[in-house]
């Protein structure tokens, strides 16, 4: 193996790609719906659109609203349906597809980071395709702390190697370390041992504390402290993970799918170019950082008390602009070493990555205080951060909160070898299908019946597929995945104020262009989906008494 | 990947090839799979030099190219660029006006498109000024973008204009 091969198709621990997929694909989906389709409005007004690319511009019509509202709600069935019923390359690339296209066919929607996206989904097609008892590790306690990584897969355990005398040459020191590292069928043998009751036990106490602090967060707000009720929260989370995972190491096999790897790479490069677009006067004197949104006020306390070390607001102004520039650079470092993390020899991958994680947090936390515009960036960023960057022993721990209710699903609903039984496949894909065309009622937005009617002609084409092939419990499952995706997107529309920005932002333009019956009809609309103590009740009085001036309108 | 409820079950290629060992010898299909996994890892190896290298070259070609006020795909969010206050001015000139006729562009289309047309987006502004030219007896139009730095200096106005094509209405 080339240098090249060595670094693109290095070995990682399996529970890093396996959180990654589902938590990322999850993160997709909800944008989706509770973000993304409050922009709808957009789309199709005045009969203008230009694509991001020629053409598209050439091979579609100007594209509606509806069509951006159905191919986001398809996105998001489909993004969750694989988290649920596993993905597919081919589940994977349509997924790709249909996110490029729903970003791609306006200038509209202009965030790179929806660019940064697709690159992630097209990454995820070349993932390994995991199982979820190729990613749980059986629970043990080494009574050391971290993992020594392997210079060929197998397990991250092998911290007993006593100290290497101060003459001994780091190679020597590494052959050593590979003699002395168990051999793949150990791995084997390791992960089939079952777990011992009191780290099961051990396991679901941490679960219960890290659940209940995410729980608590999503449940209650505190509006005049957000950043302390958020820091209360990460920090219960944090401190479990590391008590949990300081004394054990990590028992996640390894794992290979090059996927992983250039999703690493290619987060290096975003870093190092966005590192490259600071690089100018203005930013490094601090006048583009003044511009962000709540920057001035997020950071007048720090002016304050810089101010009373003698640090003039221009030169404060000056230092915190330039700072971000090596550490956007750090951070890109921290993801080239982390793809190689698990599988070198030396410890300095590992450290570089664990301190480019601090950074990376820092940054995002910082820019969601800054209260930057950037939709879910952050949100993506720190998620990435958490499965790259940790060491191996956290994330499994972490893991944890997914993996555990993964297999317990799995022993559930397992039936890879059961009977065809038409009957009950009909009737699941019955079920799914009704549910479908209910929820997309319910929705109550435009386009929400041809992503339905989409997602049922995919869920019978995969059951005919199946009762052809005779795989009953396949299209059962598929039905199952896309029921449950269903009915958590209607609870994501439903919960968010996602039809409230849509019907609110469609009438504020229609009004603005003259159109005051259609924005009547919109405001009239939006106002049943308005969340407490907001309203546009005078705004509908206006219109009315417009109309009323001048009926014809 | 496989689903947390658990359904993935398509064979990998491995897994094809497993019922021709009954058939073929054993040597023979093991240099099948070395063949056959030598072939995926160049064409993995391709995927990845090509992938990467457009991931590199597209931001790079912002800045080796002439696009300074389109900075898609080049990762320049909340450049120096990207937040200059700008204001845009549609202008439209017809035989019987003296005096150029301003456009009010977002009782025309949706206001996202005024801010595209601020940060001078090529695409938008030529597709803006054609649907302008439509008009009729419209004979030229006009795009003035004026624009402040983050440091508040006034930058030279950019000016962007169209001849609009006689109509074939008005040649027949």
């Amino acid at each position: 193996l080339n240098a090249f091969e060595r670094y693109f198709h290095a070995p990682f621990c399996s529970v890093r790609a396996y959180v990654f997929s589902k938590l990322f694909l999850a993160l997709v989906a909800l944008d989706a719906w509770m973000l993304m389709i409050g922009h709808a409005g957009r789309y199709g007004v005045g009969d203008f659109n230009v694509a991001h690319f020629a053409w598209l511009d050439r091979a579609l019509p100007v594209p509606s609203a509806g069509l951006y509202v159905g191919v986001l709600l398809a996105t998001g069935l489909l993004a969750l349906a694989i988290v649920l019923c596993g993905g597919h390359p081919l589940a994977l690339l349509a997924l790709f597809a249909l996110y490029t296209f729903s970003w791609a066919m306006s200038m509209l929607d202009s965030y790179q980071h929806h660019y940064f996206v697709s690159s992630v989904l097209l990454c995820l097609v070349f993932f390994p395709r995991l199982q979820i008892g190729e990613v749980l590790a059986p629970a043990a306690d080494a009574g050391s702390s971290g993992h020594a990584p392997p210079a060929t897969p197998r397990p991250l355990t092998t911290r007993s190697t006593p100290p290497a005398s101060a003459r001994e040459s780091r190679r020597e020191r590494r052959a050593r370390r590979a003699e002395q590292a168990p051999a793949a069928s150990d791995r084997a043998a390791e992960r089939a041992s079952p777990a011992s009751p009191a780290h099961g036990s051990n396991d679901d106490r941490y679960a219960l504390i890290a659940a209940s602090a995410l729980a608590l967060y999503v449940a209650l707000s505190f509006p005049s402290h957000p950043w302390l009720w958020f820091c209360a929260c990460a920090g219960t989370l944090a401190l479990a993970t590391w008590l949990r995972s300081r004394k054990r190491q990590a028992r996640a096999a390894l794992t290979q799918g090059f996927g992983f790897n250039l999703l690493g790479a290619t987060a290096c490069v975003l870093y190092v170019f966005t590192s490259v677009a600071k690089m100018d006067a203005q930013w490094t004197a601090g006048y583009t950082m003044q511009r962000i949104s709540a920057a001035g006020r997020v950071f007048a306390p720090l002016v304050g008390w810089a101010g009373q070390l003698g640090i003039p607001e221009a030169r404060f102004w000056s230092l915190v602009s330039s700072s971000v520039i090596p550490l956007e650079l750090f951070v890109a470092l921290g993801y080239a070493c982390a793809v190689i993390q698990d599988s070198s020899a030396s410890r300095l991958p590992r450290w570089t990555a664990l301190a480019a994680f601090w950074a990376a947090v820092s940054l995002h936390v910082g820019a969601e205080a800054m209260g930057l515009e950037i939709g879910w960036f952050s949100d993506y960023m720190l998620l990435f951060a958490c499965c790259y960057l940790l060491p191996a022993a956290a994330i499994e721990t972490l893991g944890l909160l997914l993996t555990r209710p993964a297999q317990l699903l799995e022993g559930l609903l397992d039936e890879r070898d059961a009977a065809p039984r038409t009957g009950e496949t009909a009737i699941a894909i019955a079920g799914s299908s009704g549910l479908l065309a209910g929820i997309a009622f319910l929705i109550d937005l435009p386009g929400a019946a041809g992503a339905a009617a989409a997602a049922i002609a995919v869920l019978l084409a995969i059951g005919a597929r199946a009762l052809m092939k005779q795989r009953g419990a396949e299209a059962r499952l598929a039905a199952l995945g896309v029921g449950a995706a269903a009915a958590i997107m209607w609870a994501a529309i439903a919960l968010s104020s996602v039809r409230w920005d849509f019907y609110r932002y469609l009438g504020g333009d229609l009004s603005r262009r003259g159109e005051t019956r259609a924005a009547l009809e919109a405001f009239v609309k939006g106002e049943r989906y308005a969340p407490k103590g907001e309203t546009r009740r005078n705004k509908i009085e206006q219109l009315r008494r417009k109309l009323a001036d001048a009926p014809e309108r | 990947m496989t689903g947390l409820l658990g359904c993935d079950r398509t064979p990998n290629v491995r897994g094809w090839l497993e019922p021709l060992t009954f058939r073929s010898s054993l040597s023979k299909i093991a240099g099948m799979q070395v063949d056959l996994e030598a072939r995926r890892r160049r064409l993995a190896n391709g995927f990845i030099a090509l992938f990467l290298g457009l991931q590199v070259a597209v931001p790079l070609s912002y800045y080796l190219g002439d696009r300074s006020d389109d900075e898609r795909f080049s990762w320049r969010m909340f450049s120096s660029v990207r937040l200059r206050d700008c204001r845009v001015q549609v202008n439209e000139f017809t035989e019987r006006d003296a005096q150029p006729r301003p456009v009010a562009i977002e009782r025309d289309v949706h206001v996202a498109w005024l801010r595209l047309l601020e940060r001078m987006r090529g695409a938008v502004v030529d597709k803006y000024l054609q649907r302008r030219c439509e008009r009729e007896a419209i004979q030229r139009v006009e795009l003035v973008r004026s624009c402040r730095d983050t440091e508040g200096r006034a930058l030279p106005p950019l000016t962007r204009s169209l001849e609009c094509p006689p109509r074939a209405e008005a040649r027949l």
